[in-house]
């Protein structure tokens, strides 16, 4: 099979994984080697999706032993095989990066045989690139759930980014869609390389000799309207991996009917649903909220009419107008329309002179949305008397209020 | 009415600023070369660089280099009369002994941070959408045509990427030549066969090929179920490109 069509399947087979994500690594370049990271992150292209296009996407192979009901690549379904060598992966990714077309690759793999014979594939690529070609550009590697920790601590340090995909929000559902896995054979390496990536940051504050290991943090990924589990019971899920693996981030990814399965939900891609749930995350991640307080039992799913900060602005509305000329730094950001950005200018600017509603609007506060839960000065912008009911139905019944589909990659330079 | 006629460079927007800090006069529209005429007379500055070097060397070491910075991101932008909005926030941050840009209660400098956000958003853009040919003779090559003036902001990131490689980026608008062969040179050039590179015998033999395997790539790594051009659209405009290999 020329390299063409192996090109072709195994991007193809990858492209349901959503991270692209380039950023948080800041690997520097030797006089004579090639690349280097950026931390904000670098995206190269744009598919007709409108998705990014950063790393080199492709899998190592995608001839699977296992047979997860969801995944386009399961043995028992009759498409095309195909499975790189190490030097077809090295010299495609080296030539891309350097005409500029990505910012690195981005390897997984079907299983191949076992996960150890696989991790050794994947293993034996990276270490070509950064050994042989001495390249220091982007690499994200899937840790293949069940490979020898060994492995897979080898592989975190060459790789800028490690992940784990949990795929399923409940080990009832890994188990419905996904016997061959098991909840802990992925729980396991996602929890090493937390406390491994969390060790060798200690260990180079000490000894800057120490070589990184996954400078840009691990990740995961799940599949979201596959199986029955509420948004409460994912946000929790997510909290919780936030916190205990000290993950740098999860991805949501809409559930894509590829395969038929009687135990799969006919359903179109929940991209609402799915929006929603990013926008839920960087709550959690940057805006300090928790996943008790934007979901709760009486109200398991996001509204999806109504974005996550305003949604929980409404149901509390007890804590609102609230003046911006003095309101801290994390109250601003619980107000719908102000984001980190400008709640930080707000603050600067408003030592020199008082903040009123015409100067929010030129640092970039989205008023239509923010409007209703400030004043500016003591001045609210209008003179009746609001409730919730209200608010909303004004925010919705505007057909222009409607956010763009989150950026997956672009996002993560703005902070 | 003052208006004023440079020849579109830094150092001659920095004369002006000279000029005017010893006239004590803003002017009031500040034209590049080759504008349409207009009626009203109009003063020819002549760039200066002694004077140019007091201005600059004031800022950085009076006042704030971060004020030249934003002067000099806010210039790239080639916007209509930047340049007079570029004199009012020197002479602000020049009264209030610091930098001025959080004094977004004035307009101009609403204006100047808009052009500054535009400039520097549209550098890390091309970061990524630059594209380079691999030439016969070795050289690797990328054209463009950035809406702003950025190809002053390349260097350090293109040098990092590829120390030990001899390439050239080439702004085809402005006729702007970035070389770097172990070291860097920014060239005006003339009379350029712009499109010397689209004919296959000065591209080095692999070059087709991996243009094709990009293309192979691009187009299976995009989900049909999600698709959305709009999107695809807004973060890459359909004046950028021209000088890609994917689309």
């Amino acid at each position: 099979m020329d390299i063409n069509e192996k090109l072709k399947i195994l991007s193809s087979a990858a492209k349901y994984d959503v991270s692209c994500s380039s950023s948080g690594s800041d690997r520097g370049n030797s006089k004579t080697g090639l690349g280097n990271t950026v931390t904000s992150g670098v995206c190269h292209s744009w598919t007709g999706d409108g998705r990014c296009i950063s790393l080199l996407k492709i899998l190592f192979s995608n001839a699977c032993i296992y047979d997860c009901a969801y995944c386009i690549n399961r043995a028992s379904n009759n498409i095309k095989r195909a499975t790189f060598t190490v030097d077809e992966v090295v010299n495609l990714t080296i030539n891309f990066y350097k005409r500029n077309y990505i910012e690195g690759l981005f390897l997984s793999s079907a299983i191949i045989k076992n996960p150890d014979y696989t991790m050794e594939q994947m293993l034996k690529a990276v270490k070509k690139l950064r050994i042989e070609e001495n390249y220091n550009g982007y690499i994200h590697l899937k840790a293949i759930p069940g490979a020898d920790l060994k492995l897979i601590r080898e592989a975190g340090f060459y790789a800028d980014r490690l992940s784990v995909n949990i795929e399923l929000p409940s080990e009832k559902s890994l188990n419905l869609l996904a016997p061959q896995k098991k909840k802990e054979t992925i729980i396991k390496p996602m929890s090493f390389i937390g406390q491994n990536a969390l060790a060798n940051i200690e260990e180079r504050k000490k000894y800057k000799k120490v070589p990184l290991f996954v400078p840009a943090g691990h990740s995961t990924q799940l599949i979201v309207g596959a199986t029955p589990e509420s948004d409460l019971k994912i946000l929790k899920l997510v909290e919780g991996m936030y916190k205990k693996f000290n993950m740098k981030r999860v991805y949501y990814s809409a559930f894509i009917k590829v395969n038929n399965d009687k135990r799969l939900p006919d359903i179109k891609p929940p991209l609402k649903r799915e929006n929603r749930l990013y926008q839920a995350d960087w709550l959690l991640r940057f805006y300090k909220f928790s996943a008790d307080e934007i979901l709760d039992n009486k109200h398991p799913f996001l509204d999806e009419n109504i974005d996550p900060k305003t949604s929980w602005a409404l149901r509390n509305f007890h804590y609102f107008p609230i003046e911006v000329n003095k309101a801290s730094y994390e109250t601003l950001i619980r107000v719908p329309g102000i984001g980190i950005k400008s709640a930080l200018t707000i603050i600067k600017a408003r030592k020199y002179a008082p903040i009123t509603f015409d100067k929010l609007k030129k640092m970039g506060v989205v008023l239509k949305r923010a409007k209703y839960f400030i004043t500016c000065n003591g001045k609210y912008y209008s003179n009746l008397f609001l409730t919730p009911e209200i608010i909303k139905e004004e925010l919705t019944k505007n057909k222009e209020y409607q956010i763009p589909l989150f950026p997956l990659t672009a996002i993560e330079k703005a902070v | 009415m003052k208006i004023i006629l440079y020849d579109g460079t830094f150092s001659g927007l920095l004369t002006i600023i000279f000029n005017a800090y010893n006239e004590k006069k803003i002017p009031d529209i500040i034209f590049r070369q080759h504008n349409p005429s207009i009626f009203n007379v109009i003063d020819t500055v002549k760039t200066d660089y002694k004077k140019a070097t007091v201005v600059s060397d004031f800022i950085t070491n009076k006042l704030d280099k971060i004020v030249l910075k934003n002067m000099y991101l806010a210039y790239l932008s080639e916007f209509e009369n930047i340049e007079v909005d570029i004199i009012k926030y020197f002479n602000l941050s020049l009264k209030i002994k610091r930098n001025a840009e959080l004094h977004i209660e004035k307009n101009y400098i609403i204006r100047l941070k808009n052009a500054i956000t535009k400039v520097i958003n549209e550098k890390h853009k091309f970061l990524g959408l630059l594209r380079f040919r691999k030439l016969s003779n070795g050289i690797w090559y990328a054209p463009f045509e950035p809406d702003h003036n950025i190809i002053s902001l390349l260097p350090k990131h293109f040098i990092n990427r590829y120390p030990d490689k001899r390439w050239i980026i080439h702004d085809i608008k402005r006729n702007l030549i970035l070389a770097y062969d172990k070291k860097i040179e920014l060239i005006q050039i003339k009379d350029f066969d712009n499109n010397f590179y689209l004919k296959e015998e000065n591209l080095s033999y692999e070059e087709k090929a991996f243009q094709s395997l990009w293309k192979t790539y691009f187009k299976s790594a995009s989900i049909s179920e999600r698709k959305n051009e709009k999107l695809q659209r807004q973060y890459m405009p359909i004046r950028y490109w021209k000088y890609l290999i994917e689309i």
